[in-house]
């Protein structure tokens, strides 16, 4: 026995695997231990647990699936007030977002109606889940649309994040695993966006009708024009907004379609609220009664009455002279190709410069220099855009 | 003996493999203590139900025959005043027949504010009952707001 201990590596082997031996067994031991530990709960208990967070899940898809059904309804309403935007893209008259504005025609100023829809659904839907349903945290703004137009539009929200539902195990209730559902839904609404499309082309009507019509201080012919386009238009009822009379033109205007749609749950019937800029491709009228004086010997003063045109910016006068004799009727075609014995020129005199008759105010005056020639003299009204009578309409007088 | 290996000269033989084979009766102890002798489990009863809530949401979402809507529209309706409620009570009848298999029963339509009960609706019980359902969801009103009811049949009428 001794001859054991005294071989040094025998006995640090034996020790070493002895000891081996009882890490081992207790190792053993712990893990024994603790499997059984994780037995407590009672057969089935988990499975149960599961298939209450799976009703769970249905509830709240539930509440979901008829909170998107309200959200579409009141987002539809929403869309037709602000007549088809979410944010006006190209600005607003009296509260009404404008389709086609002074700088901005249709094409670029119309409302995606589409992504605003989806927008207000989204702004609703929020409103409903961003406190949670039942204590479980519903993600919001969650969902990518798509829709399916006809008479009745259909409504697929196809939800991007899942809903985790924890599932709670044990007598602790401690979380063992996540239920996930995605909260996707389908609703179909007895509404069609089409009305939208219908809107566009009676707008691009009215303005392709009425703008070379304009307002004149005694005449109200742009307005008479847009008004005149009221009424029934595939399906909805339109009506211009009332506008008072002003001192300069306004080509916007405002309107009202009435769909005899309602929502349920809603009294109200579908309102559109929208507004145009009519383009004004409209010249002022030709001025008439042109009256030449002479002044002194080297001056004539040119009086015309001043245009009715409300948008008026400027006057041109128009003046040919020659040696020999003129027929002024001719100034537009003595405009174009002007035969070597004429010389043509202009004088251009803006709105805030005119004089007026000390007499007659409607009246505005010019002073032009003259010689000792046959002249013809044509004045025409610009309006802010440039919009001007061609010269061959212009009356034109001769002088002396 | 001068043998490389295992154990080195007979002595040291004889008392590794008593070690050793001491070991492996150790071994066997532990197991034996922990497993085999004779333990005893017991077999604990236990009842669990499955509640009824999920029904509740199918009836919510019957359609009621030649109305063009479902039950839950026609309890929102009540609910906000938009429809008598009479309309409802015989809504909920027209289901509740059919799931029941022509048999009258009598029910309870509740609504919650807050911790408050308040009856919607219901059909009221003649003689003793025997509860048949109870069951309770949240659902979303027109308003963006939302309520818990809770439907309870407590027999047959």
């Amino acid at each position: 026995m001794m001859k054991i201990f005294r071989r040094k590596k025998t006995m640090i082997l034996i020790i070493s695997l002895a000891i081996l031996f009882w890490v081992i067994t207790g190792m053993l031991f712990v893990r024994i231990a603790a499997k059984k530990a994780q037995f407590n709960a009672t057969l089935g208990e988990t499975q149960l647990g599961l298939i209450e967070n799976y009703i769970k899940g249905e509830k709240i898809l539930f509440y979901i699936d008829q909170a998107a059904k309200y959200s579409i309804y009141a987002a539809i309403y929403d869309l037709s007030l602000n007549g088809g935007f979410f944010d006006y893209k190209c600005g607003d008259y009296k509260g009404y977002g404008l389709w086609q504005s002074e700088k901005e025609e249709m094409e670029y100023c119309s409302p995606d109606y589409k992504n605003s829809f989806s927008k207000f659904i989204s702004t609703r839907l929020d409103s409903y889940i961003n406190e949670g349903i039942m204590g479980i945290n519903i993600p919001t703004n969650n969902y990518d649309f798509v829709f399916e137009e006809g008479e009745k539009t259909k409504i697929h929200g196809i939800a991007t994040t899942p809903l985790s539902i924890p599932l709670l195990c044990g007598k602790d209730k401690t979380e063992c695993g996540v239920y996930k559902v995605k909260p996707s839904f389908f609703q179909q609404v007895d509404y069609n966006l089409n009305d939208y499309e219908m809107i566009k082309e009676k707008l691009i009507k009215i303005a392709e009708e009425c703008k070379k019509e304009q307002d004149l201080a005694d005449a109200e012919n742009l307005k008479q024009c847009v008004y005149s386009k009221m009424g029934s238009y595939k399906g909805l009822e339109w009506k211009a907004i009332p506008k008072e009379a002003s001192a300069e033109e306004d080509r916007n205007f405002a309107f009202e379609a009435v769909s005899d749609k309602k929502m349920p749950f809603n009294d109200d019937k579908i309102v559109y609220k929208f507004a145009i800029f009519v383009p004004d491709e409209a010249p002022p009228p030709p001025i008439r009664e042109l009256e030449v004086s002479k002044k002194e010997e080297d001056s004539i003063i040119l009086k015309w009455e001043e245009s009715k045109a409300l948008d008026v910016k400027k006057y041109k006068i128009y003046y040919m002279h020659s040696d020999n004799e003129m027929d002024c009727r001719k100034i537009g075609e003595y405009y174009k190709n002007t035969p070597l014995d004429i010389t043509k020129e202009e004088v251009i005199i803006y709105k805030e410069n005119i004089i007026k008759d000390p007499t007659n105010p409607n009246l505005i005056t010019q002073e032009i220099a003259v010689k000792d020639k046959k002249y013809c003299f044509a004045v025409t009204a610009i309006d802010k855009v440039e919009n001007e009578i061609n010269i061959e309409d212009a009356e034109a007088i001769n002088y002396p | 003996m001068n043998k490389k290996g295992f154990f080195l000269d007979t002595m040291v033989d004889i008392y590794g493999w008593l070690i050793f084979i001491l070991g492996l009766i150790i071994w066997w102890l532990v197991f034996y203590l922990a497993f085999g002798r004779g333990s005893a489990y017991t077999i604990n009863e236990k009842q669990f139900s499955i509640n009824n809530d999920g029904l509740l949401l199918n009836y919510l979402s019957t359609p009621i025959e030649n109305k063009g809507y479902s039950l839950i529209d026609s309890l929102i309706l009540a609910y906000e005043g938009k429809e008598d409620k009479e309309i409802l009570k015989s809504d909920v009848n027209s289901i509740l027949k059919k799931v029941y298999y022509k048999k009258s029963v009598c029910w309870n339509l509740w609504y919650y504010e807050g911790e408050e009960k308040k009856l919607l609706a219901n059909e009221e019980c003649e003689g003793k009952t025997n509860l048949l359902f109870d069951a309770t969801t949240i659902i979303p009103l027109t308003n963006g707001n939302s309520i818990d009811i809770r439907l309870t049949i407590p027999g047959y009428s």
